[in-house]
């Protein structure tokens, strides 16, 4: 009951302070749904992997290829022998597979046509690392046997709704029947890869020799489960001896040699960042930033409800004064602050939870974060709640015990003190509140410089008015399955849009694989190298700068495969001096596995090119022209314009009329290229809503120190005009400390911002400067901000009549 | 009923000392009317609070019914006051966001009683003080006078016995003035002991006894009435 009156009090008077108790309520909302969110944000990108059952004893085997002693690339692939011999031989490896791409991604079930790269081949014990479970099918017997595949339980729902998928055909492009025999459960969206369909991978199936041999190409992705108390680097050891012992005269052969890792499957998601990649990680660094910056939000907002709060407690001195008067006791003063606290958090919780709800879907769209099973986690909700139950109690009890430092008659004279002199807790708050937004602001403008560095930077060629077009890869031009290429590469050309196109393997944006070694026939020197196929006319649509030789003359094919392109890069491994001296000379190529093998002579070099990675450093790419009788799953069209939505559904009717069997799929270039910035991209767009939110918490604070001030120093003002003060001098008074604090906060935060600039900036080889104009505007910004919060209070505060402002005294 | 001896009220600030009330012994016997006069800083309000255990003297003694309270702390003057004291103000100190019930019934809530005995309490002295058509209203919604007699109604609801009034008619026209004096002085006959600090000689014809105080010290004091004479 008693419980019942203080509430029914508390809101009566939360509701007659309303600029105050909404103050209050706006900065706990904000703090609290910044916390749900960067929490949420940060829970989410370290619990990848973190849903499958042992996931600290499994590992990913990782390989350092070196040409010669120097490290060429790390990937996260090795030899398929690896994960069988390891199960096989050493018992602390409770289970082993592997998981690698499938080529030629296009599909067919029913009627329905479809290419997805979340198909993958993978062998019976990757299923036993990862505990898939089953809805159907005998986990014991799935892909134990040539050409079967188990589907996810979404893709069963998408293609096969209420029939049973169990013994339906999977076709694969361009001739294989697929039988399902199994349907898993979906892998959780946490995971650092996501595998729809997965296909057998048996010796008795139709695939490329180099890969199906034991000790061929590092093309898969293998995982082991340890046994827990394992040393890792006793298995590492046991790998590289194992590789070395099978693959020795190829290494001796090709100067390349390999190195064996194990990286925990938990720091896969954010802390590896190598080529060929299953999906695109996140950052470690990007998350700890965020994190920081929300932390600091977090704070902001925090310091802004204890300022409320504090003014609430002046504002009801007054009032508590009475009611001590009336007999109240201590413990009936905090019942009553404790009520205010607990229903301003009851709103706030409620608030943010729902905004937090609503915000769902637009982090998973925006930003591609899926936050739904974290908030429904124990430990966020506990955290949560602990941080509610903290702030209730701040809110609750530290005014309580405040305000009976006081006794009735001093709480009725209880005024806020003048905090122009002297250097207050609010003014340090004000401080740090603007240092932060300046730092954002500088970090925004800082990284977006960069990217639009990177975007705009001369990558060597040229990605404008270019979209490609999928086409099957590794098939024959004159394949039953295509209708007349010639017809439908020259009705391309006959369209007056279409400037030209080229075909090709691999297209700007792609990761190349670096899996080649190539090696000049004379000196013997060499490295790996990305081999790239793609006709006459590609370095032409691109516009790739050719520094010496020629281009190639027509379209040749592997049997008279006599010449290729090299990029500047290559020219230093293969120890020439200039791009001249390379012409001409022969070069020897290899894969992995060694059964592929041939030569080649330099006809052309030209500059480096940045295909997949602006971050590095530039690495050597061979172009070949075996274009005459295959076509590699690319056409790159050049049009005259950037309107692609104009030529699509020509080029769309062409080709289906062309592949009929094959689905149309098309990208543009230069988005497709530019998708590298993504995480930097995602970075400038949080902080964008950082900046938004620690503006507002600013403003709201600077705001109401203004309406403050304004009021204590009400007499100070009319005493001033009655003797003669201007409005203007008035408000310069008003305004002059404003503008200190944010110079204050400005000499804080611009070397901060500075450093932490710098630190980023050294993940890349090419950089932007610094330029001084970043921060001067993140001040200026600021500054503004202040000024315009504050200068309405002081312009009141300036503009009344002294008269008003005296008689009260 | 009260008893003060060599009461004494220093305030300092970092330089200066002013005392405030200096030596005062000063007798009320319960059921009186006492005034206090003087000039504006002479110490009224000060003696006023310490009597009403709102502060403590700096030196000195203060017998509350024979109890020394001079030296109570915080706590225990709060426990002792509650029920036992009364205050009126001059500016009224209702809280806003109470209405004219709940800022009568405060007291009432403090001391712990039932809900249907408050109800009883308040309604009665409503009725009484001539505000319970007002019951409802928030005090900005009243006139000064009302606002005064809802502020003698907080006062007096839980039967204390003492009432003390800080200049209660200051913010108010002749009238309502005298409405609220009339009040104060039936309280009295009722056996309601009233200490009251005003600068209004009119009012202070209403008391049995006048204490004047000049620089924190009690110059003079006339005696108007004896204590049982009839009050007009």
């Amino acid at each position: 009951m008693r419980q019942f009156y203080h509430l029914k009090i508390a809101f009566r008077s939360l509701t007659r302070e309303m600029k105050n108790s909404a103050f209050l309520l706006i900065s706990l909302c904000i703090g609290l749904i910044t916390f749900m969110l960067v929490s949420g944000y940060v829970f989410y990108e370290r619990g990848f992997d973190r849903v499958f059952p042992d996931n600290q004893k499994i590992y990913r085997v990782r390989t350092d290829i070196y040409s010669g002693n120097e490290l060429s690339i790390s990937i996260p692939q090795c030899e398929r022998g690896v994960a069988t011999t390891l199960k096989e031989k050493y018992p602390q490896v409770v289970s082993a597979g592997f998981l690698t791409e499938t080529n030629n991604p296009q599909y067919k079930i029913g009627d329905e046509i479809f290419s997805n790269s979340h198909i993958y081949h993978a062998s019976a014990g990757f299923l036993d690392v990862f505990s898939i479970a089953f809805l159907q099918g005998n986990k014991q017997e799935v892909l134990t046997r040539p050409y079967t595949a188990i589907i996810s339980e979404s893709t069963a729902q998408k293609y096969f709704g209420d029939t049973n998928p169990v013994g339906q055909i999977l076709f694969k492009y361009p001739s294989f029947e697929y039988t399902i025999e199994g349907v898993f459960r979906d892998i959780p969206a946490q995971a650092h890869f996501s595998a729809e369909v997965l296909l057998s991978f048996h010796d008795d199936m139709h695939l490329p020799p180099p890969a199906k041999a034991q000790w061929g190409e590092t093309g898969f992705y293998t995982y082991l489960k340890l046994d827990g108390n394992v040393d890792v680097k006793q298995i590492e050891l046991a790998i590289n001896t194992i590789v070395s012992e099978n693959k020795k005269i190829q290494f001796e052969k090709s100067k390349v040699s390999h190195l064996y890792h194990l990286q925990p499957l938990n720091a896969i998601h954010l802390h590896s960042e190598m080529k060929n990649e299953l999906e695109t990680g996140s950052r470690a660094q990007y998350v700890t930033l965020i994190f920081i910056i929300g932390l600091l939000i977090f704070c902001a907002s925090g310091f802004n409800y204890i300022q409320f709060t504090f003014s609430s407690l002046i504002n009801s001195a007054k009032k508590t004064g009475i009611k001590k008067v009336c007999g109240a006791t201590r413990h009936e003063i905090l019942g009553g602050t404790l009520s205010e606290s607990l229903i301003i958090h009851f709103c706030a919780i409620l608030i943010s939870l729902g905004v937090g709800w609503l915000l769902i879907p637009v982090m998973k769209n925006q930003f591609g974060i899926y936050l739904r099973p974290v908030f429904v986690s124990p430990l966020f909700l506990s955290m949560l709640f602990a941080i509610v139950l903290i702030s209730i109690l701040i809110g609750g009890i530290v005014p309580a015990l405040m305000i009976n430092r006081f006794n009735s008659l001093e709480l009725f004279k209880l005024r806020y003190k003048q905090v122009a002199n002297g250097f207050s807790f609010r003014q340090v708050v004000v401080v740090a509140q603007f240092a932060i937004v300046i730092a954002i602001v500088a970090g925004i403008a800082g990284v977006s410089k960069q990217v639009n560095f990177l975007m705009d930077k001369d990558k060597g060629f040229d990605v404008k008015n270019t979209l490609v077009i999928k086409v099957p890869k590794n098939i024959r031009k004159t394949s039953m399955r295509i209708n007349n290429l010639h017809a439908f590469e020259e009705e391309l050309l006959s369209n007056s849009v279409i400037l030209g196109f080229s075909s090709s393997n691999v297209i700007p944006g792609d990761l190349s694989a670096y899996n080649f070694s190539f090696t000049e026939a004379l000196s013997g020197k060499g490295g790996k190298a990305a081999l790239i196929v793609a006709d006459d006319n590609f370095i032409r649509n691109y516009n790739i700068p050719l520094l010496a030789g020629t281009n190639f003359r027509g379209k040749t094919t592997s049997a008279h495969n006599n010449s290729c392109i090299i990029n500047r890069a290559g020219l230093q491994y293969l120890g020439f001096q200039n791009p001249e001296e390379a012409i001409g000379r022969q070069i020897k190529m290899e894969d992995e596995s060694g059964m592929q093998k041939f030569e080649v002579s330099v006809v052309g070099v030209v500059e480096n090119v940045d295909f997949s990675d602006t971050k590095e450093n530039h690495k050597p790419i061979v172009l070949i022209n075996w274009t005459e009788n295959m076509i590699w799953g690319n056409y790159s069209i050049k049009i005259a314009s950037s309107d692609f939505a104009s030529v699509i559904p020509f080029i769309k009717e062409k080709f289906t009329q062309t592949f009929p069997n094959y689905p149309f799929e098309y990208l543009i270039v230069e988005d497709y290229y530019n998708r590298q910035f993504d995480k930097e991209i995602q970075l400038v767009k949080i902080f964008r809503l950082f900046i938004i939110v620690a503006i507002f918490i600013s403003v709201i604070n600077l705001f109401s120190i203004a309406l403050l001030i304004s009021l204590a120093r009400v007499k100070e003002i009319g005493i001033r005009k009655v003797n003669g003060a201007k409005v203007s001098e008035i408000l310069t008074m008003l305004n002059k400390d404003f503008i200190k604090w944010i110079v204050i906060a400005f000499v804080i935060a611009t070397p901060v911002a500075y450093y932490a600039m710098s630190k980023w900036l050294e993940n890349f080889a090419y950089k932007t400067n610094l330029s001084w104009w970043i921060f001067a505007l993140a001040g200026m910004l600021a500054l503004g901000i202040a000024l315009l919060t504050v200068s309405w209070q002081s312009w009141k505060a300036a503009t009344r009549n002294p008269v008003e402002a005296l008689r009260y005294e | 009923m009260i008893r003060t001896s060599n009461l004494t009220k220093v305030f300092r600030t970092e330089e200066i000392e002013t005392s405030a009330l200096d030596q005062v012994n000063l007798h009320v016997q319960k059921g009186e009317f006492v005034a206090i006069m003087g000039p504006s800083g002479c110490g009224k309000s000060t003696l006023l609070n310490i009597i009403g255990l709102l502060d403590n003297p700096s030196g000195g003694e203060y017998f509350f019914d024979a109890q020394e309270v001079g030296h109570l702390k915080e706590r225990n003057r709060t426990q002792l006051r509650k029920g036992n004291i009364g205050f009126v103000f001059q500016s009224f100190n209702l809280i806003d966001e109470l209405n004219v019930y709940e800022n009568v019934e405060l007291p009432l809530i403090y001391l712990k009683l039932k809900a249907s005995e408050r109800k009883a309490m308040v309604e009665k002295v409503l009725e009484r003080m001539k505000i319970s058509h007002r019951r409802k209203h928030f005090p900005q919604q009243l006139s000064g006078g009302q606002q005064q007699r809802v502020a003698i109604a907080r006062a007096v609801v839980a039967n204390p016995k003492l009432i003390l009034a800080d200049e209660p008619t200051g913010n108010l026209d002749s009238k309502n003035g005298l409405e609220v004096m009339n009040l104060l002085t039936e309280l009295n006959r009722e056996g309601t002991t009233i200490v009251m600090v005003t600068h209004s000689l009119h009012d202070s014809e209403f008391a049995h006894r006048v204490v004047n105080l000049f620089d924190g010290q009690i110059i003079t004091e006339e005696v108007k009435k004896q204590l049982g004479e009839v009050l007009l």
